[in-house]
């Protein structure tokens, strides 16, 4: 197996952060989080999406 | 109120907005693109930027009912079925990003800049790109990655 150590490796993350769907803080919806937390109770993140 | 429509992305808006809204604003909160980032909402810092007709602005200080009937194109509207634009691609390949949150006003910027100018040299790149700030201050390979794009587009 080729080594990791020392080789350029993908970032898995760029592909997102460079098509705008980078998840921020300031893109979370407060308002409408907490009222689908009022309706349903508290959920994992990915129920919010 | 004032009434808006845009194409934004190549898809026609039409929205009901306070006659204060800004583009950044309408774009988030009202389209839920949050890939136009507000970093400073003073226009320093170039997290916003976006094209409108084809030039690049910032869309924080940018009145929503001043461009009525505009064309708008964000970050979301770059990838073309799944094929990222040569800006996006030349970032990614050359480490031109590192938290992400500049990127979009950095690339728009950026492709604007190619739009003007087919080759530019490293200090025209930074001149252009003085309004963009980069806080995990990447500037190098944002450099490189605009290089990169001249030979692709």
């Amino acid at each position: 197996m080729a080594s990791l150590v020392g080789s350029r490796v993908e970032r898995k993350e760029d592909a997102r952060f460079l098509t705008g769907k980078g998840r921020y803080t300031a893109d979370i919806n407060i308002a409408k989080r907490d009222l689908l937390i009022r309706e349903n109770g508290y959920k994992s993140p990915s129920f919010f999406e | 109120m004032t009434k808006v429509t845009l194409e934004v992305n190549g898809k026609k808006v039409s929205k009901e907005v306070p006659d204060h809204t800004l583009l950044s604003v309408f774009l988030r909160d009202n389209l839920n693109l949050t890939g136009t980032h507000i970093g400073c909402d003073t226009s320093q810092c170039g997290a916003c930027v976006v094209h409108v007709d084809g030039k690049s602005i910032k869309s924080c200080s940018t009145l929503v009912a001043d461009i009525d009937g505009s064309k708008v194109i964000t970050i979301e509207g770059l990838a073309k079925d799944g094929k990222l634009h040569p800006m996006q691609e030349a970032f990614k390949k050359t480490h031109g990003l590192q938290c992400g949150f500049c990127t979009p006003g950095m690339v728009m910027s950026a492709i604007d800049l190619l739009k003007i100018k087919k080759n530019p040299s490293d200090q025209e790149i930074r001149e252009w790109l003085e309004g963009n700030i980069c806080r995990c201050t990447g500037y190098q390979n944002i450099v490189a990655a605009v290089k990169e794009a001249a030979t692709k587009m």
